[in-house]
């Protein structure tokens, strides 16, 4: 196997998770960590020599996910209407993380699942997202007390 | 509850998270990503095929979408499997076919997409990302079936279903409709009715763009019309725009052969040829604690029509500054200051005709050392638009520092 597939095997399903938390769409959050392997593939003699470019590879996703997520904003609404309905992996609405991050606004909800799930440090997700860390402590504050009373909220309707 | 509760319960619930999706994710590949990569890097001017209004006619080249089949079926299955389902034929052919609803057998169920589950079969597509093989198990595959048809295509009393079937590619991708013979041990392929190209980016414009299935039904005759249409209805794009055909196909023994209907599209009138030329984005030495650079764009229309209403919208992932000069009047951007994208506007263009966008860029020096990465890492990329949303390819540029 050579490092590129490596690096694919390895980190493949860490950026797809983290793009489905984020878009909701697991089947989009799969197309997306594509297009950004097959970038990181184009340069990858660039790439593989930097400290972490699973990074790059993320920031990459996490950008395209920003920029198809308005777009698809506007065509989701057609869509809806021309798109048979099929199985295509687990119900967003029956994954109670997924509804609850739903709701925080979409910085903070990119930080916690950068920081919670790619496990970013808190520098980290400032540098990518070219804030200070005081304020990704604050959104990851906001959000985390957002996402436990929602959550919360459903573990007691629950049980 | 205090914040190191919270973060132990969010953080429960992450872990939760990813144990209970992982297996739900299915990467195309590595190797997927690495053809797509070389095709790219070959394909450096990539031509566009996008909407826009038709403002003169032209005599329309003619052009094959839809593939016969007929000799590249594959292997037929022995003649002695012995269907699980068969019924009576409703009617006798006639000279004049029409459509008719599938017999339905009375004592037993009609069979539909159920009966393809836990099946693999051969396929053959037009696009090399599409497998060969198929095999649905509880609803995952990289193949849709967007729905079946009961129908005896062979006349022999018994009846086969056809089976209308995607390749996903993004959100759309090729189709065809296959005929599957359902027996004992399992459904097996009798032949592919039709098989829709998945014609890419390169030769001739009026060839490119999908074709989709819209719909298809079987006749009293056993022939089986589908209605094709060349580019897809998704994403916004008009269904209007779109050119429609209704093919007629009947099985001769041992293939499906085109009896009726138009055997090639005309040119779409809807599709203009656009080409995208784009620079690297080189950022010079700083003065003054800033770099400049500019980013050009090329725009032109190759095909034989005017291009109506086109524009081009700009992304990158660098926090720029746009200063005043070049051609940033005619474009848009989201938010004021710092921006990462930009719709500018190109307008009509005449067959022949190009435009070219310069588009300088500021950058301070100081948010580089913010950065994890060097600017030369970054790029961007510029995609082609018209009058309505279109789901087109885009031409990647790359950043560098001089």
């Amino acid at each position: 196997m050579n490092d590129f597939a490596q690096f694919y095997a390895a980190q493949f399903h860490g950026i797809t998770l983290a793009l489905f938390a984020y878009t909701s769409d697991l089947p989009l959050a799969q197309d997306i960590a594509q297009e950004a392997f097959t970038r990181a593939v184009i340069r990858w003699e660039k790439v593989r020599t930097y400290d972490d470019p699973a990074a790059w590879v993320r920031r990459v996703a996490f950008n395209l996910a920003s920029s198809r997520w308005r777009r698809r904003r506007i065509a989701s609404a057609y869509l809806r209407s021309q798109r048979e309905q099929h199985v295509d992996g687990p119900d967003p609405d029956r994954v109670a993380l997924i509804r609850a991050l739903a709701t925080l606004p979409e910085r903070q909800r990119r930080a916690v699942i950068l920081h919670y799930l790619a496990d970013m440090s808190v520098a980290d997700v400032a540098r990518q997202e070219g804030v200070s860390p005081n304020t990704v402590k604050s959104w990851l504050h906001r959000g985390r007390a957002q996402l436990a009373a929602q959550l919360g909220e459903q573990w007691e309707v629950r049980s | 509850m205090t914040g190191t509760d919270h973060d132990r319960q969010v953080r429960t619930a992450f872990r939760a998270f990813a144990d209970s999706m992982t297996p739900y994710v299915q990467p195309p590949g590595a190797d997927v990503a690495q053809r797509e990569a070389r095709r790219r890097v070959r394909t450096r001017r990539v031509v566009v095929a996008a909407v826009a209004a038709i403002v003169v006619l032209v005599p329309a080249s003619v052009v094959a979408l839809v593939r016969g089949v007929g000799t590249t079926t594959p292997p037929l299955p022995p003649t002695t499997s012995t269907p699980t389902v068969s019924a009576t034929p409703t009617s006798t052919p006639s000279s004049s076919p029409t459509p008719t609803a599938p017999p339905t057998p009375e004592a037993q169920p009609t069979p539909g997409p159920g009966e393809l589950v836990n099946a693999t079969l051969t396929l053959s597509w037009a696009d090399e990302r599409c497998s060969s093989t198929f095999t649905i198990v509880d609803g995952h595959a990289d193949v849709m079936v967007q729905s079946t048809m009961p129908f005896d295509v062979d006349r022999d009393g018994n009846l086969e279903l056809v089976a209308h079937i995607r390749c996903v590619i993004g959100q759309t991708g090729p189709e065809q409709l296959l005929a599957v013979r359902l027996g004992p041990s399992g459904p097996t392929v009798v032949g592919p009715v039709l098989v829709t190209d998945w014609p890419g980016n390169s030769g001739d414009p009026a060839q490119r763009g999908p074709v989709t299935i819209r719909g298809y039904v079987g006749l009293s005759d056993g022939s089986i019309r589908a209605e094709v249409a060349h580019m897809f209805t998704c994403c916004a794009v008009p269904s209007e725009a779109a050119v429609v055909q209704q093919r007629t196909y009947r099985w001769t023994g041992s293939s499906f052969a085109q009896v009726a209907g138009p055997t090639t599209f005309v040119a779409n009138r809807a599709v203009a040829d656009i080409e995208l030329n784009v620079s690297t984005l080189v950022f010079g030495a700083p003065v003054d604690g800033f770099r400049t650079g500019t980013l050009t764009v090329q725009v032109r229309n190759n095909g034989p029509r005017p291009a109506a209403d086109v524009s081009v919208y700009i992304e990158h992932y660098l926090d720029i500054e746009k200063p005043s000069g070049g051609d940033w009047s005619r474009c848009a951007s989201p938010q004021n200051g710092f921006t990462r994208s930009a719709l500018c506007t190109v307008g009509d263009l005449a067959p022949g005709q190009s435009v070219t966008l310069t588009l300088p860029m500021r950058r301070e020096v100081i948010r580089e050392s913010g950065e994890s990465w060097p600017l030369a890492n970054y790029t961007g990329r510029v995609e082609a638009r018209t009058g309505v949303l279109y789901y087109v390819p885009s031409v990647e540029f790359d950043v560098d520092v001089a």
